[in-house]
């Protein structure tokens, strides 16, 4: 085997699986995320919240058997998936030990599945409606997986398993969401990426969208997660969520992975609308530097 | 040069349509073709893409719909005839489906894990 470098160029996709478990047809979703570059979803497993919706593992005799039959589909448009396991408030799961047999199954259902990202315990773990999930008691899968992510620059869930995903706060998050995780990673030394910006609808700005991609590509694990109103319910970006998507692509393919390998460096002073340049040097001295604007 | 028409409901899901040929074995790539409003000789309105005299007949093409289902559609571009068309329901084009190599940790990043 012969690894090839590889960063994450996420969507939110929340409610992916449970279109797919009502039958409807996600395929021109999946095609448009593929024809704008992403190359993985991120995908909640149970929740009842407004404005994502309903999915009650319970109501579907064959859930466990149907997510390698999403996940098979979601390949052949090149595609993987953060499955997340859990996100509150918990109305299906009458006990932690209804919990525990939820994660059990979802990890002998996906562990085989070669196009899965990593399976994440929780959303904001210790975000109030998320509270009640006995980590502890989880078992740690084969496959790439975390504890899961936390509130808004807080350690991801601890203690860390194979990645972890970080959360950025919004005050300039389109630096943040490269550099802090950047910090997470190396203290652990395990793959960060923050995996959920703010959402589109939040900050328009394009060019925060491609400096928070291209900063990330460069510092850390991955471009991250982008997020928008339709990555909720799983449907198709219009409008100035379908630029900013597309603005979070050609940032994230600016820089070369071959600078993932540098030496990370801040380049000083910062010119006028230019919040930081971050730079990765090569041992021979190539460099690549991203300019993130204010 | 050939040109097709389309005729998309609704209308205005004409405005930004693409049509891109697909490439051929010789490298050549052929740039999106962007639709213009135009009315056909039958009177009927819809949208119309002038095809390059350099695109072959009887290739696959994608016809690109922004902001609408289906976003694309693939075809087979005919050329020939009395009138251009796009034959869609294209069953030559098929994805590799299934196999993505597994991902691995490589330090604080992340790789392909290539057979």
């Amino acid at each position: 085997m012969s690894p090839q470098r590889w960063t994450v160029k996420c969507t939110s996709e929340f409610a992916l699986f449970e279109r797919f478990l009502r039958g409807e047809d996600i395929r021109p979703v999946l095609e448009q995320r593929a024809t704008l570059g992403f190359n993985s979803q991120r995908i909640w497993c149970a929740y009842s919240i407004p404005l994502i919706g309903v999915l009650n593992p319970f109501d579907h005799p064959d859930y466990f058997d149907k997510w390698p039959d999403l996940l098979a589909l979601t390949a052949s448009y090149g595609l993987y998936a953060e499955v997340t396991a859990f996100t509150g408030p918990y109305p299906f799961f009458p006990s932690q030990a209804s919990m525990v047999a939820f994660w059990d199954g979802l990890v002998t259902a996906l562990e085989p599945v070669s196009n899965l990202l990593d399976l994440e315990a929780v959303n904001e773990g210790d975000n109030g409606p998320n509270l009640g999930v006995p980590l502890n008691l989880l078992r740690q899968p084969a496959c790439l997986s975390s504890h899961g992510s936390a509130v808004q620059d807080a350690p991801p869930m601890e203690p860390h398993w194979t990645v972890a995903g970080y959360r950025s706060p919004f005050s300039e998050w389109q630096r943040k969401v490269g550099h802090n995780a950047m910090e997470w990673a190396d203290k652990w030394n395990i793959p960060v990426w923050t995996n959920e910006y703010p959402r589109t609808d939040n900050d328009p700005n394009l060019d925060h969208w491609y400096d928070g991609a291209a900063s990330s590509a460069l510092l850390c694990a991955g471009a991250g997660c982008f997020h928008s109103p339709h990555g909720k319910d799983s449907t198709l970006f219009t409008g100035n969520e379908l630029d900013c998507a597309k603005a979070f692509i050609a940032g994230a393919d600016s820089v070369p992975l071959e600078f993932q390998a540098g030496a990370y460096s801040r380049v000083e002073p910062n010119p006028p609308g230019i919040l930081r340049i971050y730079r990765r040097t090569l041992s021979d001295g190539r460099f690549h530097e991203v300019r993130v604007r204010e | 040069m050939n040109k097709l028409f389309w005729f998309p409901t609704p209308i205005e899901a004409g405005a930004d349509m693409t049509l891109t040929p697909d490439p051929l074995e010789n490298g050549t790539v052929f740039p999106p073709i962007p639709s213009q409003p135009d009315v056909h000789s039958t009177g009927r309105v819809g949208v119309s893409f002038t095809i390059p005299a350099n695109v072959p007949t009887s290739r696959g093409a994608a016809l690109l719909t922004p902001g609408y289902v289906p976003e694309t559609m693939r075809g087979i571009l005919i050329l020939s005839g009395v009138e251009s068309y796009l034959l869609v329901d294209d069953v030559h084009y098929v994805k590799k489906g299934g196999n993505l190599p597994r991902l691995v940790a490589n330090g604080r990043f992340i790789a392909q894990d290539i057979p």
